[in-house]
């Protein structure tokens, strides 16, 4: 777990780069002017109180909501008005606040949703290709079956979306999201609704596939979580970066401290 | 091995349709009754499009039956007003069906369910509108011939035309379950679960409904070339109300998302009518009532019964007494 | 001058009929999500039953129209008990069970016409049909009567949705049915009141076009698509979209039918919604519906 304990290991080459990100709602400005950068093999967090325009940034950067003002660059390529269905392609996977699984579709089916960007896309070019796209659905099923082993779910993986507990739900979008073979994993509140030793196990997750190479930023309410986890944080409240650095730093930011507890709790 | 199962599972049911569908000409003398079954097998094609486009991907059409005329009529113009040869004719028609759909998919499919229904309705309706008035074009009301096929002078008789679209028809059922037992149908099934999240795993949403907008509306033309060279003529009814009303009800009874659905369907809808005939006057009534109790006590259609009725057990009957993830679990 | 006004006045009397069925779906809509495709099937109950009850049984007007309104209760109850309440039980879509209205449309058509027979009828008028001069524009006391009638109805429906408590949860349902039965209020009643009104206005609507259209069990069907089109024309949020909606068809219909084609009136109608569908895939004030989403 070395890129976790020397931060400055994991310096490299600039995975996400947003420039100036603001995003405007009519007179509301809920992301204002927001520039950050994660580097490959980081853990990068962001944390604000509620409202913060966390979310938001989010949608941004996943490609949901197109930003009023800046820039927001992946791997060097300008991405900020990329359509949303090209974003898997380029490497860059999400999971939602809310899960959003498919119901209707098995465990398994749902995280070979995640293999889409890899396959014949079409429906004439499918079925002229018949014999290649059976052979790759018995591939898929193998690597579907082997991801959902990883976050545990394998004995879940005929089993019916609606019957899976929320804790199950959030690692099967987790496996989702990485059958898309990212190189930055997007995780808005992904231990919400979990009880401790969820949110235990997904960290030891997280830390796992952080290890492996893959790049991650996380928006979390649990600070403990987060500190744990993350290399760099950023902190947004009211829509503006206030504080940005490592967990340490973060936790000492006499502006954290104001955002999170009010005026009185900093002069404490 | 998986990948074996789905090509059995693919064409293992549409083999043994075709195999009875085969026989079918043996056991049937009349060939009022050799027509019904044709009948089956046209709806049952017409049916597929509209489980692939509603059932799977969730999105309401109800103008199927406007593409139903338009390859009929399509195919019949060409061939006697245009004296194209069958061969020509046929794809001709189908790639008017496709391109008419094309067009008034792409504005049509940013709309949602209910005014999605309205926009589809309003297509058939213009359709059929359209077809009872342009006397000259169209034949009007009374609509028009449709010439024998004919193959170097031989008329295709009524029980090689009955294998002809049998054969159509298991090829069809063939396709449909490819579609489904792979990446498409998932990527279609999410059309109806999700789109935001479909999108954000690199599904073109907008590119997928009008695929399957123009398939099933290929297919309903090619229905309605069939309907039309079976009953040797093509009227407007081929885009109005009963159509429609039928297609509701095959999916209701067949059952929606099912491969088999379209099939099991039409043949209620296609013969229980001949049952109600001796009902005389309450038929319509009787044929109300059977739907409504078939929108109650089996939501699901007939494809919903089969898996009862064959004990087969799709889900694990128990949930595990925890849903945490134990810790050895994760592997390397 | 006087052919505008005689297509204008056709186009209201029309408007009159499609803006009352189409503010009926609307109604019907806000309540439960579903489209009542058997709404058409009230107005057709209604002018069968004032065969019935004028000519067969030889009732004295009030008395008829008193009977009239109680059947096309009877069959909303039939419609909400029989149909609606059972597959909402069941956890059926919105539109599961629309296609369930639909069903029993066909029923109460096929009860039509053992009854009344597949012919159509003439039907006993409410309102004399003489001929009555208003300015330059010929019309009759019946014809004025829809018109009177129809904006008598939405003034109602307006009392109703805007000054009373009730109507409050008619339209917060209308707007979040969940958040609105969190909030008490009982959507078991409001569904009621929703298909019962509709039925209501729709047996009235029967009563007074039934002498200008004639009477057939099949006429069900067009009134149900004009409405369902006027409704949607407006967007489905708003009843008084839906009715603005049907007048809009009905004169746009006059229109084209008194300068154009009249022979292609009705498939240039149909067109020119699609066409709006195209630019405003949530009908001309259907904003809500998309904010919505």
């Amino acid at each position: 777990m070395n890129a976790f304990k020397h931060p400055a290991a994991a310096a490299g080459d600039v995975m996400l780069d947003i420039k100036g990100a603001t995003m405007r709602f009519g007179g509301l400005v809920a992301v204002n002017d927001v520039s950050l950068q994660v580097c490959k093999g980081q853990v990068y967090g962001l944390l604000g109180p509620n409202g913060a325009g966390k979310s938001t940034l989010f949608n941004l950067v996943t490609g949901v909501l197109v930003p009023t003002a800046g820039r927001i660059e992946f791997a060097r390529q300008d991405v900020s008005t990329l359509a949303l269905h090209r974003r898997s392609a380029l490497g860059m996977a999400r999971t939602f606040q809310i899960v959003r699984v498919f119901h209707g579709m098995s465990v398994l089916d749902n995280v070979l949703m995640g293999f889409h960007h890899t396959l014949i896309d079409g429906l004439l070019p499918s079925m002229f290709m018949a014999g290649r796209v059976l052979r790759r659905e018995r591939q898929l099923r193998e690597e579907g079956m082997a991801l959902l082993a990883f976050v545990g779910l394998a004995e879940r993986a005929e089993d019916m979306v609606e019957h899976l507990p929320h804790g199950q739900l959030r690692l099967l979008e987790i496996a989702r999201a990485l059958a898309s073979g990212p190189s930055l994993l997007l995780l808005d509140e992904p231990a919400a609704g979990l009880n401790d030793q969820e949110t235990r196990n997904l960290g030891q997750l997280l830390r796992k596939l952080n290890a492996e190479g893959l790049s991650i930023v996380l928006v979390e309410h649990n600070i403990d979580f987060m500190m744990g986890l993350c290399h760099r944080l950023a902190v947004l409240d009211h829509g503006s970066k206030i504080a940005e650095g490592t967990p340490q730093q973060i936790q000492v930011d006499e502006n954290v401290i104001e955002a999170y507890l009010g005026r009185r709790a900093s002069h404490a | 091995m998986k990948s074996l199962n789905t090509v059995r599972s693919m064409l293992a049911g549409p083999a043994l349709i075709l195999l009875v569908g085969a026989l079918v000409p043996l056991l049937v003398t009349s060939g009022f009754h050799l027509r019904l079954v044709s009948i089956i097998c046209i709806y049952t094609i017409l049916c597929t499009g509209f489980n692939l486009l509603y059932g799977y991907a969730g999105q309401i059409s109800m103008g199927q039956q406007g593409f139903f005329a338009l390859g009929a009529y399509a195919f019949t113009l060409l061939m006697s007003a245009g004296d194209w040869s069958f061969w020509s004719a046929l794809p001709a028609a189908l790639l008017i069906c496709a391109v008419v759909a094309l067009l008034i998919g792409i504005p049509l499919l940013r709309l949602r369910s209910h005014y999605l229904a309205m926009a589809t309705l309003c297509f058939g309706l213009v359709f059929a509108g359209i077809a009872s008035r342009w006397i000259e074009f169209t034949g009007g009301t009374a609509g028009m011939m449709v010439p024998s096929v004919k193959f170097s002078g031989h008329v295709v008789s009524r029980t090689e035309l009955y294998y002809a679209i049998l054969l159509i028809m298991v090829l069809v059922l063939v396709m449909q379950n490819f579609i489904v037992s792979t990446h498409m149908g998932r990527a279609l099934m999410s059309l109806r679960g999700d789109e935001t999240a479909a999108q954000s795993l690199g599904v073109n949403v907008t590119a997928w409904k009008l695929r399957i907008f123009i398939l099933s509306s290929v297919l309903a033309g090619l229905a309605g070339i069939a309907s039309a060279v079976v009953n040797r003529q093509v009227n407007p009814s081929f885009s109005e109300f009963p159509i429609l009303v039928s297609i509701l009800t095959i999916a209701v009874v067949g059952g929606l998302g099912t491969r088999y659905g379209a099939l099991l369907g039409a043949c209620v809808v296609v013969i229980a009518p001949q049952g109600l005939a001796t009902f005389g006057e309450s038929e319509t009534i009787i044929y109300g009532v059977c739907l409504l109790l078939f929108l109650m006590f089996m939501p699901h259609g007939l494809s919903g019964l089969i898996p009862k009725l064959f004990g087969r057990i799709r889900r694990k009957a128990v949930l595990p007494a925890h849903g945490v993830v134990k810790a050895g679990e994760i592997k390397p | 001058m006087e052919q505008i006004g005689v297509i204008l006045l056709a186009g209201l009397t029309n408007g009159s009929v499609y803006g009352l069925v189409g503010l009926s779906i609307s109604l019907i809509y806000g309540t439960n999500r579903v489209i009542n495709f058997a709404q058409g099937e009230f107005v057709m109950l209604g002018v069968m039953s004032a065969i019935l009850f004028m000519v067969t049984l030889h009732l004295p007007t009030w008395a008829a129209i008193g009977a009239i309104l109680v059947v096309v209760v009877l069959a909303a109850l039939i419609l909400e008990l029989g149909v609606y309440q059972p597959l909402m039980r069941r956890g059926a879509a919105p539109l599961t069970i629309m296609i369930g209205t639909l069903a029993a449309a066909i029923i109460a058509t096929g009860i039509a016409l053992l009854i009344w027979g597949p012919l159509q009828l003439a039907v006993p008028n409410v309102f004399s049909l003489q001929a009555l001069n208003l300015g330059p524009l010929m019309t009759n006391p019946q014809q004025l009567a829809i018109i009177g009638v129809f904006a008598g109805l939405l003034l109602l429906t307006w009392y109703l949705m805007y000054r009373t408590s009730f109507g409050l949860c008619i339209r917060a349902t209308g707007v979040n049915p969940r958040i609105a039965s969190l909030m008490g209020i009982r959507a078991d009643r409001v569904v009621r009141f929703g298909f019962v009104f509709s039925a209501l206005i729709s047996g009235v609507v029967g009563i007074l076009i039934g002498p200008l259209l004639g009477g057939q069990v099949g006429m069900g069907v067009t009134l149900t698509v004009k409405g369902f089109m006027a409704a949607i024309l407006g967007g489905l949020g708003s009843p008084f979209a839906a009715a603005a909606g049907g007048v809009m068809i009905a004169v746009v219909e006059a229109l084209v039918a008194g300068y154009g084609s009249s022979l292609y009136a009705e498939p240039i109608i149909f067109s020119l919604i699609l066409a709006i569908l195209f630019f405003r895939p949530y009908g001309l004030l259907g904003d809500f519906e998309a904010g919505r989403r």
